[in-house]
């Protein structure tokens, strides 16, 4: 006759009177004030319009508890799709109530989950509502504890959609291209699958604090502004980056020159790169533009190898020698001389390089293009405190 | 020459150092200051050999003293030497870094006038990134075997790791390939940035004034895999060595690829050893990561890894006594001894047992890939998998998935309307006890069609498999 084995994760009895009460199985002594855990009922004949803000989902989360209802989905007015025979309740955005909200969230499971809420609100899935709206309802119904058990299907769904916007910041921080613009700022075009200028916005306003900067979002329509370490966030619909500087052309060619330079021909692997980098992103990569390849590569589309060409052959000027000609070659372990250390300092990178016409570029416009327009008015948020 | 030129020859150059990674230090931002660290690093970049390019990747100069016989910038080479001025490397460091293209510079330099020269030079470069510029990014910079240590001390103040690649897995290749240097002109820099590094968290723990740290990133090394004949065994063994004796942060692995034509090396049209390379990672990663020991995963009968089935899969299937383990009750360091449960996937399993019994089920919920652990594991007492566990008919399975998955990779072999690619997978059953080598589908064979035997022979070879006895509770 087996008995208990005093450790539910052992425990193969079947009339284990915890295991009954909870219909899931192992649980201990301390978890007595846990309640079900069954999942969030959903009842599919109902949806929640809300207008998109995290203040109006909030009150649509507020009016389920009003109603006692569990609409199967919480979506906002743009992506409405009613099925038929679905029912609908519009809610009202009202600041109170999403305070409320926010406030029994903040008590009950703490600040690192609320910030989770959050990030998992910015996802752009088709059904993100409802599953937050679930996660929510059972964290608060069974408490911070219950809320990190990941095989629940209303949390392991949240963790889904979580990791999903947590990925796509980490590729945006990692495939933002900054380019300067006339007037000094950097702008910066993004295609994200995920409302992600919100956290991105905090990483780069503290790295790039010397230097003004913005980062738009054409997909979600919203930009991220950042000036001397503080950043704002600006719905825009259009957005068009202007003329760029002087000297970012070459910018751009020297990055390129230098991506296609890395590359170890004989392990040329594109699959592998597209599983770490896929093409959707490619379109905003600086180094992965079809155009202006430059006299880099050779017929095949390969890099040219680093060698010089045979004398009485090749390019007016072939890499290696120097502009004196007849000078002796250099004997090895020195530096060339014209090339060498001890030359005089030359002027900034972005100015004196080499004087070639700029290369068309996607972000660039031709010169009749419209100027960077104001954005629209918005209130000025309070002075934050430097970045420590 | 201009800046383009000079750029591009010198990454050609440095690309054969694959040491790449911007970790190891969590370095906030200063207002005023141009920079950051992440701890985990972030990769911009990918080239087209897959690689991450997270730092500019340059050679100071290319013009070099020596003539190691593996180096494309050996001195016997005819090849342009050009050289970056400082300044200018420095400002394009920042011009790339505001674009948000890199994380930081990776600066190594072939060896000109002498190491102690070579060394000033690139202290110099980074002084102007750090201090005239002001910039607060990654840096990781090689030390110069032979030079004093002042030298390297200023230099471990500049960047965040510092490098020292011994390049050949022994002494006995070192002197056959590059007669200028030797294993322990390698190690003795190695050794003087490991007690700095010791001695400067000593120094930090015990004083609370803002200083610059020595290597907070640490340091790491590089080993050429194909150039010389060790074994897989020499190259563990002294990779672990080396983790222990200088506290490395990573040991890179590099593939030999064949550019010099000399008689000491493998000829110019020889394979490059990828696969190895990549078994060679795993390895590392196992000892790493998953508390393996070197000599569990080589040793004097085996000296070389498998190519086709990865190291912790082979040392599962020659443990089978120690398997299957049951999933709520096992201790956290033999989860991570399961094939197919990585760290954090054995994390989560951890994480979601003290809450439920865990099943089948509530793995998939976990998002944990089934399709290796299934044969190594029992949920509550259930094995489900679709083979008993017998060690060689697992490993012929997995053998099996690992040839199609290489298969269909490689484009897959032309498949008629209707035919089905099951047979493929189905021959190891057939010939019993296969041979690694000869599952490897050969390059001119042509797709071989249904044969009406084979298909009988293949349907009995399933009944006999089905009338094994199912394992029932392990208990």
């Amino acid at each position: 006759m087996s008995t208990c084995p005093g450790n539910c994760a052992r425990c193969t009895l079947d009339t284990c009177v915890r295991k009954a009460s909870t219909g899931r199985g192992a649980t201990r002594g301390r978890h007595r004030g846990r309640g079900p855990s069954a999942p969030v009922p959903r009842d599919h004949d109902l949806v929640y319009l809300y207008d998109g803000t995290l203040e109006g989902f909030f009150s649509a989360v507020f009016a389920t508890y009003v109603h006692h209802e569990h609409p199967c989905n919480i979506v906002a007015r743009r992506h409405l799709q009613l099925g038929l025979l679905q029912g609908l309740r519009e809610i009202v955005t009202r600041q109170d109530h999403a305070v409320r909200v926010h406030d029994g969230l903040v008590d009950k499971l703490g600040l690192h989950e609320y910030e989770r809420i959050k990030v998992g609100f910015l996802s752009d899935a088709e059904d993100k509502g409802g599953i937050v709206y679930r996660y929510i309802a059972y964290a608060m119904h069974a408490g911070s504890w219950a809320a990190r058990d990941h095989t629940h299907p209303d949390v392991a769904d949240f963790d889904r959609i979580w990791q999903q916007v947590y990925g796509e910041r980490h590729r945006m921080l990692q495939f933002a291209r900054f380019s300067k613009t006339a007037n000094g700022v950097y702008c910066a075009k993004i295609a994200p699958n995920a409302n992600v200028v919100p956290l991105m916005m905090g990483h780069f306003a503290a790295r790039f604090n010397t230097q003004p900067f913005l980062v738009y979002d054409e997909v979600h329509h919203i930009a991220g502004v950042s000036q001397e370490g503080r950043w704002w966030l600006v719905p825009t619909e259009r957005f068009e980056i202007g003329p760029l500087a002087a000297g970012e052309a070459q910018v751009h060619d020297l990055w390129k020159r230098f991506y296609d330079a890395i590359c170890n021909e004989e392990r040329r692997n594109p699959r592998l790169r597209m599983g770490f980098m896929p093409k959707r992103l490619w379109g905003n990569l600086v180094e992965m533009d079809p155009l202006a390849r430059l006299d880099t590569r050779n017929e095949f589309g390969l890099a040219r190898p680093a060698t010089a060409p045979p004398d009485g052959e090749g390019a007016s000027r072939p890499a290696g020698t120097l502009p004196d000609e007849g000078e002796l070659p250099q004997p090895p372990g020195t530096l060339p001389a014209r090339g060498g250390l001890l030359g005089p300092a030359e002027t900034p990178l972005d100015e004196s390089i080499d004087k070639r016409g700029p290369a068309q570029h996607p972000l660039e416009l031709p010169a009749d293009a419209a100027a960077v327009p104001t954005p629209p008015a918005c209130p000025v948020p309070p002075a934050l405190p430097p970045p420590t | 020459m201009d800046t383009m030129t000079k750029l591009e020859l010198l990454t050609a150059a440095a690309k054969y150092d694959v040491a790449c990674t911007s970790s190891g230090i969590d370095r906030d931002a200063r207002l005023g200051h141009l920079g950051s660290t992440t701890c985990a690093g972030i990769c911009h970049s990918f080239s087209a050999d897959g690689r991450c390019i997270t730092l500019l990747k340059v050679l100071l100069t290319n013009s070099c003293l020596y003539d190691c016989a593996y180096c494309a910038n050996r001195r016997s080479n005819d090849i342009p030497r050009v050289a970056f001025r400082p300044q200018e490397l420095a400002e394009l460091t920042m011009a790339f870094y505001r674009r948000n293209y890199i994380e930081g510079l990776f600066l190594s330099s072939g060896i000109v006038r002498s190491p102690d020269y070579t060394m000033e030079l690139l202290c110099h470069t980074l002084s102007i990134l750090r201090e005239s510029l002001g910039f607060e990014g990654y840096i990781h910079a090689k030390a110069i075997p032979g030079a004093s240590e002042a030298l390297v001390g200023r230099l471990g103040r500049l960047a965040d790791r510092l490098s020292v690649n011994i390049e050949l897995p022994s002494e006995r290749s070192m002197q056959v390939l590059a007669p200028d240097k030797s294993h322990a002109s390698a190690t003795a820099p190695m050794g003087i940035i490991a007690s700095k590094v010791a001695q400067d968290r000593v120094d930090r723990a015990s004083s609370r004034k803002r200083r610059q740290r020595f290597a907070p990133a640490g340091q790491s090394t590089q080993l050429i895999i194909g150039a010389s004949p060790e074994t897989d065994l020499d190259i563990l063994m002294l990779s672990s060595s080396l983790y222990r004796r200088f506290d490395l942060k990573r040991v890179f692995f590099s593939a030999y690829l064949p550019h010099n034509d000399d008689s000491l090396l493998p000829g110019v049209a020889a394979d490059v050893p990828l696969e190895r390379e990549h078994r060679l990672y795993q390895a590392d990663w196992l000892m790493r990561f998953y508390g393996f020991e070197a000599s569990e995963i080589v040793d004097e009968e085996h000296p070389f890894l498998d190519p086709l089935l990865d190291p912790k899969v082979s040392w599962a299937l020659q443990h089978p006594e120690l398997f299957p383990i049951e999933v709520n009750t096992a201790p956290y360091e033999m989860l991570l001894r399961v094939p197919g449960l990585g760290v954090r996937g054995a994390r989560r399993l951890v994480r979601a047992r003290r809450h439920v019994t865990l099943s089948h089920d509530s793995l998939a919920a976990l998002r944990l890939q089934l399709k290796r652990m299934q044969y190594f594991i029992t949920c509550n007492g259930r094995y489900r998998a679709p083979l008993a566990f017998e060690p060689e008919l697992v490993r012929s399975r997995l053998v099996a998935d690992a040839v199609s998955a290489r298969a269909k990779r490689k484009g897959g072999l032309e498949l008629a309307p209707g035919q089905l690619s099951l047979f493929e997978e189905a021959q190891p059953l057939l010939d019993g006890g296969p041979d690694a080598r000869d599952l490897l589908p050969p390059e001119a064979a042509p797709f071989q069609p249904f044969q009406r035997e084979q298909l009988r022979a293949f349907a009995a070879q399933e009944r006999k498999l089905a009338s094994l006895p199912a394992a029932g509770c392990m208990s």
